[in-house]
């Protein structure tokens, strides 16, 4: 099978093997980039800032990846990495700026409105709005449910929390986003 | 009260429990048009945009992070540079004019009077009283010996006696001196 249709469990014993481990990879980012790119371009809204991320995401599984135990599914694992790193990424800025997580997050904001393309007439630009007016983890758990459909048991192990509060969660979330967009 | 609560946070409470401990395989779709169907019923399209070809590039990039080696520095030799070598010849000929200048002004206060007089009283002081004495006695036989040198004014007339009279007259002649002859 070539490796740019292999399976996860494929690709980890590739990359476990020296000859064939920098084309599993590169296999592997092939697979998982788009979506962990789109995850954290959600969360860090610019380009540059998702691409420093995913750098370091990616950086991080290469370093990781031969120690992976498989406990888990390997597309659970990534998105683990890349929400933490997102999460980390947004604690520093946070912390470069000395403002509040709310002052960052209306940046956020200012950062979608100043996007080349930003009109505020249309419905999607309005939900992106709506997104960055949610507290960061919770901005997560609608992502990883809204965009990415991902099953609660997976978010689970991404985020460490229980299912039931994840549902909650999200719950909250889309109430506050459907509120937003019909009183903005 | 000092503490907040998110605006309508109770209101959503009681559902948003309700909504978590329902235990049902909804998928998400279903779930989202049941608790808002006006987000259910969006198109969950994308207004971002990003470079053109990111994608394509990404993997070669990452790749050059994290599998390429460390490219280690070209290592030049200082020895082989064409300046450093110039400024090594320079500063061995500096090194020779200074040591045969060095050398020079050694040997010439070897030479010098002064030297040669310290060297002298630092050979008498190492020498004992009766070398010196015995020195001196030799140095009054040199004086004595130098004394019975032989002076032409006393070159007494036996000397002369068996050259013929012709003979030391033509030598006269070609000397033009008649001293020793008077004497």
């Amino acid at each position: 099978m070539s490796l740019t249709t292999a399976s996860d469990s494929e690709l980890l014993l590739q990359f476990r093997n020296p000859v064939t481990k920098e084309k599993a990879y590169t296999s592997l980012i092939r697979k998982y980039q788009e979506k962990l790119y789109w995850h954290i371009r959600r969360m860090v809204v610019e380009h540059d800032d998702a691409n420093d991320v995913l750098q370091n995401v990616l950086i991080r599984v290469w370093n990781g990846l031969e120690n992976f135990r498989e406990d888990s599914q390997l597309y659970t694992w990534l998105y683990r990495i890349a929400t933490n790193e997102c999460l980390t990424y947004l604690e520093q800025q946070k912390k470069r700026s000395s403002v509040s997580l709310s002052d960052v997050e209306s940046g956020l904001s200012n950062q979608i409105r100043a996007d080349k393309h930003f009109d505020a007439s249309k419905i999607e630009w309005k939900l992106q709005l709506a997104i960055q007016q949610l507290p960061e983890k919770q901005r997560v758990v609608f992502s990883l449910r809204y965009y990415e459909e991902m099953p609660y048991e997976q978010m689970s192990k991404v985020l460490e929390t229980s299912e039931g509060a994840l549902k909650a969660s999200y719950h909250h979330a889309v109430k506050k986003v459907e509120d937003y967009m019909l009183n903005h | 009260m000092p503490y907040t609560v998110p605006a309508g946070y109770f209101e959503t409470l009681e559902e948003s429990l309700l909504f978590a401990v329902k235990d049902d395989q909804q998928s998400a779709g279903e779930e989202l048009s049941e608790i808002s169907p006006l987000l259910g019923g969006l198109n969950k399209s994308n207004p971002y945009s990003l470079p053109e070809g990111y994608f394509e590039n990404l993997s070669s990039d990452i790749n050059r992070h994290t599998t390429e080696p460390v490219k280690m520095a070209k290592v030049v030799s200082i020895t082989h540079r064409r300046w450093f070598r110039m400024a090594a010849a320079a500063v061995f000929a500096g090194l020779m004019v200074t040591a045969g200048f060095v050398y020079n002004s050694i040997q010439e206060k070897k030479n010098s009077v002064a030297y040669i007089e310290k060297k002298i009283s630092k050979e008498l002081q190492k020498s004992s009283d009766s070398e010196l004495a015995e020195f001196a006695e030799l140095m009054d036989d040199g004086q004595s010996m130098a004394s019975n040198t032989v002076d032409p004014n006393t070159v007494t007339p036996d000397l002369l006696k068996d050259i013929p009279a012709s003979e030391l007259k033509d030598f006269l002649d070609e000397t033009g001196d008649n001293e020793i002859i008077n004497n």
